[in-house]
């Protein structure tokens, strides 16, 4: 059984239809990457997926270890084991971030029938987690995301998925914004999470952020489908040629 | 409208004593064999300052400063170059190895074969000559920008062209020296035209400076362009002589992801203004814009600063401070642009901070709290 499995997904925001047809598999373990031109449909991909009400699914099937994801409300997702970093990551302010991830990390125990951490095995877990994305203490005493600069709301959202230890993750645009030392840290944290069981989905408008994270497949969103799919060459001809190829491919296929 | 017409006439009588009119006469044939858009770009210019001159007093966004330092002083063009300008700026400034500068001007005139040469730093002069740059001078500050661009825009001979392209990151902060005075009452038309690609970074400090107790004008304008994803870091650095006119515009054009971080520092000029407007262009722009400024004597130190949040997810931070002492006056005038853009509605707001004196503004704006707004 896949991890996650969508088929002849069509989705609109508002009257505009945005995504007419996507089919993607994804098995554990693997890393997908999705790339794409603005208004490919890139961000809505990952909002459906996340369950943001501003989208209608008009049809299609997207299968999340073998449950219908499209039932089941963004909080069942996410206890289900889906975790979406955000493109932009919104502020909490007053809420502290320490608070903020153990709530959620019980909330996603308590879901797979374990006991709540208390306040002294959380801790002991967040600072593994730091350890290893090499990230400062000080981030646990601030409020979620508040006054953070770009680099540090996307490693943000990564310490919350070493957290939280999704089954898939889909990282949106984590890569844009940031500079080459937040990239690498970053891309860094994101292949230390590799770990053989989670499927991660990395949606990206620039090639750069695929040179820490080795995806197993690359894709190709266009107009609403996946045109090409293939590895990580795919998305360095990208990078150096741009999409224009890709067009007249498509074309041509369509064509015969 | 018969008033207009008797206005209209008013103007073209004054056309006569336009200021600067005898040194642009001169300086006019030298530019013959320019490229087109670039003698476009300067009779346009041109035509605006013999029409409008000087900001007049009732001017809203000149209300505050006085430039009579400016119109009573009678600078013109100087002849000739002056090198003892650019080697006095250099012994002064006692730069450290690292922040040599890469490209220096006395005046507007390129100091030949000074500093390290720097790749991606050209001179503007021989940069405009080749048509094919897709950056050119004149697409972010042309003649409608106000008076004194105008003016720019009639004299743009040469500055600072630094092109970085798609995917470079710069380590060494690339130093743009503008040395000015050295003659009687100087005019020093400076531009600078900075391109920094797709995912690239780089850091350009640009120095004005020129002679103590010297009367000048030194008129700049730094055009900005930061493409995707994009860093870029400017520093620019006022050390105008005390009895100086300086005024500046820096205008920034800021496409999705792109990082802007300004640092404006004003200690010179007894009259300092400048204005830096950033446009940010897409999504996910990162903007902030510092300013110090640090006055005494019968200085005018004046900042204006306008950040333009035409598309939705990016953010912009602004800290201004300045230290007054003596008689020393300080201005500033911060406009802050939010369009609010839901789906494929689109409504325009505008949301103004006017601040004066020693000032702090700190803004975030998301389109989730434009809405609240609403």
């Amino acid at each position: 059984m896949s991890l996650l499995e969508i088929r002849g997904l069509t989705a609109r925001a508002g009257s505009k239809e945005i995504l007419k047809g996507v089919d993607l598999k994804i098995n554990a373990g693997e890393v997908h990457a999705v790339m794409g031109l603005n208004g490919s449909g890139k961000s809505t991909l990952a909002n459906v997926l996340s369950g943001k009400d501003d989208y209608e699914v008009t049809g299609g099937e997207i299968m999340f270890e073998g449950k219908d994801l499209l039932e089941m409300s963004p909080e069942e997702r996410s206890r289900a084991g889906l975790f979406m970093a955000f493109q932009y990551p919104v502020e909490l302010p007053g809420v502290n971030n320490t608070y903020f991830l153990k709530a959620a990390l019980n909330a996603v125990r308590k879901e797979n029938g374990l006991d709540a951490l208390d306040a002294m095995d959380f801790m002991k877990l967040v600072r593994e987690k730091l350890k290893v994305l090499e990230i400062g203490e000080d981030l646990l005493k601030r409020e979620v995301n508040v006054g953070f600069s770009g680099g540090e709301k996307k490693r943000n959202e990564i310490f919350q998925m070493a957290v939280l230890d999704p089954r898939l993750a889909i990282l949106d645009e984590t890569d844009s914004g940031l500079d080459i030392d937040a990239l690498r840290a970053v891309g860094s944290g994101v292949t230390k999470l590799r770990d053989g069981k989670r499927g991660i989905v990395v949606i990206t408008h620039y090639q750069r952020l695929l040179n820490y994270i080795e995806p197993d497949f690359v894709h190709v969103l266009m107009d609403g489908r996946i045109v090409l799919s293939g590895t990580r060459e795919l998305a360095l001809k990208l990078e150096a040629e741009g999409y224009a190829w890709l067009e007249d491919h498509v074309k041509t296929v369509a064509a015969v | 409208m018969r008033e207009a017409n008797v206005n209209n006439m008013t103007k073209e009588l004054d056309t006569s004593t336009v200021p600067f009119e005898t040194d642009f006469q001169a300086f006019l044939p030298d530019q013959l064999g320019e490229p087109a858009w670039l003698a476009a770009l300067r009779a346009g210019g041109w035509a605006t300052w013999q029409l409008e001159g000087y900001p007049a007093r009732n001017d809203e966004e000149w209300r505050f400063t006085p430039i009579s330092v400016i119109t009573e002083g009678n600078y013109c063009r100087p002849t000739s170059f002056n090198t003892k300008v650019y080697e006095e700026s250099l012994a002064r400034l006692e730069l450290p190895d690292a922040l040599l500068p890469a490209i220096s001007f006395v005046n507007g005139d390129l100091v030949p074969d000074a500093g390290n040469t720097m790749q991606f730093v050209h001179s503007l002069k021989s940069y405009n000559n080749d048509a094919s740059n897709p950056v050119r001078p004149g697409g972010l500050v042309n003649h409608s920008t106000g008076s004194f661009a105008a003016l720019n825009n009639a004299f743009l001979e040469d500055g600072a062209a630094i092109v970085i392209p798609d995917g470079v990151t710069t380590s060494d902060p690339i130093v743009v020296l503008y040395a000015n005075g050295g003659s009687n009452a100087a005019y020093a038309n400076l531009r600078s035209l900075i391109s920094v690609g797709r995912n690239s970074s780089a850091t350009v400090i640009e120095i004005f400076t020129g002679s103590a107790n010297e009367k000048y004008f030194a008129n700049v304008v730094t055009e900005v362009y930061v493409d995707e994803g994009g860093q870029f870091t400017h520093i620019r650095l006022n050390l105008e002589g005390d009895s100086s006119a300086h005024i500046g515009n820096t205008t920034v054009s800021l496409q999705r992801d792109s990082v802007l971080s300004s640092h404006n520092i004003t200690f010179g000029g007894l009259l300092s203004r400048h204005d830096i407007v950033c446009r940010l262009l897409g999504t996910g722009v990162s903007c902030t814009v510092n300013g110090i400024y640090l006055g005494h004597g019968e200085q005018l130190m004046d900042n204006h600063t306008t950040i333009d949040h035409a598309a939705p997810h990016c953010e912009s931070h602004e800290l201004y401070k300045g230290i007054l002492g003596d008689k020393a006056r300080g201005v500033f005038n911060g406009k802050i642009f939010v369009r609010l853009m839901h789906k494929k509605l689109m409504q325009n707001r505008q949301i103004r901070f006017y601040c004066s004196q020693t000032t702090l503004v700190s803004t975030r704006n998301h389109s989730w709290k434009s809405s609240l707004m609403t």
